[in-house]
């Protein structure tokens, strides 16, 4: 029961201008029981492939497969039923639940033609309000009575309802407050624990996406530049983007230093940079980064980088307190 | 006009509004206090309806009238909270700035970066057109926006989120106020564009000695840039005090709290601890401590007294009548 | 230490738009203004209701017509052109017929007849406009032209020359004003289709498994039909207004019929037998500012409260 992605890549054409690759040749794996964090700022391209893995874009090159079978773009007829067991959480709580029905029958839009019947089915949608926390009269309501928070749960409840082996969560935590993410990250993690779902976790804030994911994906302007377990990545970042990002995020402990920032800004993904996309923004860059797209490989078991300051193996050479900062000139603070 | 250093800019003393509901006059700021002096920044802290952007428009006048309730409020002795809109208008902008979230919608759409700065320039101080421009240049230059020529001729639209912010920021400094104001100016940016424009602030701050008041329930970025904090909870201030005393040795459980429900950075990965409950709205928020129905030590005087706002240990203050941390700030 | 417990289902109480600190105010309606006379008279408190009342009103008088009218509208008599008064409520006109029960009878003929316009614009427009957001693609594109075409037209000329063309007849009437105004609520349809179908909601239904037909039938249509009522109450002013002109010019109800437009033509070679006018007109403008209320609250009713928190 798997999500794999190969190849992705995902052009959005506009009329009369250039088309812009959203996503471009983009490879993922994500297992039942697993979460994979797919991090990434603006530009990144993390929402249009969470789009066009489930089905929503069609993919304008490489495959996307569910479980060996490949993902038919949604379309006039209805989704295969083998390929139901992929679901997708959106972004906005306010957008995503229709006003005007109530979340019970929204629930069981999932249940249709499945042959439950349906006292079975009204149980169903209780069972899922239950497991992320909400009681069963929510049914009966109206989204409109209910926080962002809690409407960011139903739409998750939603999804369970038909029992996926994969979900694909876009920012589902961007709309709420503090203590709302830290409920449903907390949320997340024991669905994923107990319910053996697998979740790509698609989010901005790599702060929270730690706390919640196994295996960590970093995407700038398309491509995935790191990936490999969470904790490797967050203490040892093989890409330089992946420090940045690391180093960018301000701590509250009161020690008032200022989070390092980056030069320069997000290309525009319809016109990006020659060779690496982020050596514009490099403080290692080469010659080399500027007219060769370094490839994502595996410099070790798990872990791969699209940098040319790596190559198989070397990540072995780099231990403890070390940084991609050993290999070239440090990170000058400021912007 | 620099200010000169540790001159109280804005004294807020007992501020109180009051905003009519379908229930009637409900109170949603309930008596804070505010001092901010030239050359630091001074953070509000709290979360959705705490009453940190309702206490900022009451100061500036831009509630409606009659929406505050007690309490005063001045700018360099100047009373804000009596004066008419017309004089309150000379002062904001020219000795006040203000800097909000989501700059695409606080920069108008369809004047041009310059005609903006310059309009806003030729406003307040009688200049003419070549120096608004050479003015409105310089401070293309000073937000670090690359291109400060060619970028004066731009829109808006061509600009993205985090260069939008340091145009809005110019147009806020324009006339060179003393005080600058920042509601949430870097919620809704990415974090590497955030880390641009704390730098900005602080840097800018250094520079014309500004006094910056920064609004945001980010503790990050509070922790980042605040030289003290005040921490708002159901319209009162919970907590106040340097920043690094309050963030690492918090005294107020609900500081406690929002910093337990944070991920850190540098704790290995254990779940996160959300705060049970949630505030709700102004008219229904409980009595006595607003915090008690949420708060892991709350004893049952605590729904019955209003806590009130006590000193201890230089500086600091802190509203809580079981104090449960009093011992561990002992240090 | 997890919280596992369940929150508070009631939640937020709906926040009023634009209060700060509210988490959940996410919208701001941006909506073109009418003028300010208009926005303090539609939302003076009860004005609906009355705008109400006078709909309903009318409704009685469409279906209890023979028991309101005093006397018969095409009944000549020789009491001709005597103003207001006891025996004649608003007088009578140039062939003694009494105006009172002619302005009852008139609002049989303008009210339904233009209900009926209505309603077939309407229908007409949904279909259209709901294959075109549906399909998209060459069909929405050869839709829309047709559309185009007809919106290209200024509507009263056009109204006015298919009924010249057609013949003067009040059925004839309602044909050429169904064609000029089917196209704005093809225009209106097609947007709210596509507005559904593009929404994160519609989106998730169907990744549930729902065909798209079923989508369409469930998410969409309710939050289409919604909108298309305010709007087609909105228009029912609109058609009466244009019946009637038709009408006054000759072109829609011929004499001797009671219709309030042709009321107002016949008016016009006696302009100071002011009560012959005035009546009708007053008639007309009742029943279209009533409906322009309704719409308008029926409006404020259906979208914030649904669509936003």
């Amino acid at each position: 029961m798997t999500l794999e992605l190969v190849d992705l890549t995902v052009v959005f054409h506009r009329s009369g201008r250039t088309s812009v690759p959203a996503v471009v040749g983009v490879s993922l794996h994500v297992d039942r029981g697993q979460i994979v964090g797919l991090v990434g700022e603006s530009g990144s391209g993390k929402s249009s492939l969470g789009r066009a893995a489930v089905g929503v874009y069609r993919p304008s090159g490489g495959k996307v497969l569910f479980n060996g079978e490949q993902v038919r773009p949604l379309g006039a007829l209805a989704r295969p039923r083998s390929q139901i067991g992929l679901q997708m959480v959106f972004q906005n709580p306010f957008q995503s639940l229709n006003p005007r029905r109530k979340i019970g029958s929204q629930i069981l839009d999932g249940m249709l033609g499945s042959g439950i019947g349906r006292r079975a089915r009204r149980d169903r949608v209780h069972e899922s309000l239950n497991q992320l926390g909400l009681p069963e009269r929510a049914a009966d309501r109206y989204p409109h009575q209910f926080s962002g928070g809690q409407r960011q749960r139903i739409a998750i409840a939603r999804a369970l309802a038909v029992s996926p082996s994969i979900m694909v969560l876009d920012e589902p935590l961007a709309s709420l407050d503090a203590s709302a993410q830290a409920q449903l990250s907390n949320t997340l993690r024991v669905l994923a624990n107990e319910a053996n779902v697998g979740m790509l976790l698609i989010s901005h804030d790599l702060a929270i996406v730690r706390h919640v994911a196994d295996q960590l994906a970093v995407m700038y302007l398309g491509t995935i530049v790191e990936s490999g377990p969470t904790t490797d990545v967050w203490n040892l970042p093989l890409h330089p983007y992946t420090e940045a990002l690391i180093s960018a995020i301000p701590k509250a402990d009161g020690k008032g230093t200022l989070p390092v920032a980056v030069t320069g800004e997000v290309g525009d993904p319809a016109d990006p940079p020659s060779g690496c996309r982020f050596h514009p923004r490099c403080p290692y860059a080469r010659e080399r980064c500027v007219t060769e797209t370094p490839p994502l490989v595996e410099v070790a078991s798990g872990r791969s980088v699209a940098c040319w300051l790596h190559r198989p193996g070397d990540a072995i050479k780099l231990s403890g307190d070390q940084h991609p900062g050993d290999l070239g000139a440090p990170i000058s603070a400021g912007g | 006009m620099i200010a000169s250093a540790a001159e109280t800019l804005l004294r807020v003393r007992g501020l109180k509004v009051a905003l009519p509901t379908s229930d009637g006059l409900v109170a949603v700021v309930d008596g804070i206090d505010l001092d901010v002096m030239a050359g630091q920044v001074s953070g509000i802290a709290g979360e959705s309806g705490s009453g940190k952007t309702i206490s900022m428009m009451a100061i500036l006048g831009l509630l409606p009238v009659g929406s505050v309730a007690g309490g005063e409020a001045s700018f360099r002795g100047y009373d804000l909270l009596n004066n008419t809109d017309r004089e309150l208008a000379k002062r904001r902008g020219k000795d006040i700035g203000l800097v909000m979230q989501d700059p695409h919608s606080s920069l108008h759409p369809m004047l041009s970066v310059g005609g903006q700065l310059t309009d806003h320039i030729r406003h307040h101080l009688r200049v003419g057109r070549r120096e608004a421009r050479e003015r409105a240049i310089e401070l293309l230059r000073q937000v670090r926006i690359p291109d400060p020529v060619g970028s004066f001729d731009a829109y808006p639209h061509q600009f993205s989120g985090g260069m939008c912010q340091r145009i809005a920021i110019a147009i806020a400094l324009a006339c060179g106020p003393s005080l600058l104001i920042a509601d949430e100016p870097t919620t809704g940016l990415d974090v590497t564009v955030q880390a641009g424009i704390l730098h900005l602030l602080h840097d800018l701050g250094e520079l014309h000695q500004l006094a910056i008041i920064l609004i945001t329930h980010d503790l990050g970025v509070m922790s980042a840039l605040a030289d003290n904090l005040s921490i708002m909870y159901a319209g009162r201030v919970v907590e106040a005090g340097s920043t690094s005393a309050v963030l690492a040795a918090p005294r107020h459980p609900y500081t406690a709290a929002l910093l337990a429900a944070l991920p850190h950075p540098d704790r290995p990965e254990t779940p996160l601890s959300p705060i049970r409950g949630t505030l709700g709205p102004p008219n229904l928020w409980p009595s006595g401590c607003a915090f008690h129905p949420r708060c892991l030590y709350a004893q049952p005087r605590c729904s019955e007294i209003l806590p009130e706002l006590v000193e201890v240990d230089g500086g600091r203050r802190h509203a809580c009548l079981v104090d449960p941390f009093r011992h561990s700030s002992d240090s | 230490m997890p919280d596992g417990s369940a929150s508070n289902v009631s939640g937020t109480l709906p926040g009023r738009p634009g209060f700060p600190g509210q988490p959940d105010h996410h919208h701001r309606g941006r909506r073109a203004r009418s003028p300010r006379w208009w926005r303090t008279l539609k939302s003076t408190p009860g004005m609906a209701l009355i705008a109400l009342g006078i709909v309903v009103a009318w409704a009685v008088v469409v279906f209890l017509t023979p028991l309101i009218a005093p006397y018969d509208p095409l009944g000549q008599s020789s009491a001709t052109l005597i103003g207001p008064g006891l025996h004649h409520l608003f007088g009578t006109d140039e062939l003694g017929r009494d105006v009172f029960s002619r302005v009852i009878w008139g609002a049989r003929v303008t009210i339904p007849y233009s209900v009926l316009v209505v309603v077939i614009s309407v229908a007409i427009g949904l279909v259209f406009g709901g294959v075109a957001g549906y399909f998209g693609g060459w069909v929405d594109g050869v839709l829309m032209r047709l559309v185009d075409f007809v919106f290209s037209f200024p509507s009263i000329i056009l109204a006015l020359v298919i009924a010249a063309a057609l013949g003067p007849s009040l059925r004839n009437a309602v044909l050429a004003i169904v064609v000029v105004s089917w196209p704005t609520y093809a225009r209106v349809a097609r947007s709210l289709v596509l507005s559904a179908m593009h929404s994160d909601f519609v989106t998730a239904a169907r990744l549930l498994g729902p065909s798209s037909i079923r989508a369409m039938a469930v998410d969409v249509l309710p939050n289409v039909l919604g909108p298309m009522v305010v709007y087609a109450t909105l228009g029912l002013g609109d058609a009466m207004l244009t019946l009637a002109s038709l009408s006054f010019l000759g072109l829609g109800s011929q004499p001797p019929t009671a219709e309030w437009g042709s009321m107002i033509s016949g008016a016009e070679q006696y302009f100071d037998k002011w009560w012959l006018a005035l009546f009708p007109g007053l008639a007309i403008v009742s029943v279209v500012f009533a409906l322009n209320i309704l719409g308008d609250r029926l409006r404020d009713v259906l979208d914030p409260r649904l669509l936003t928190s």
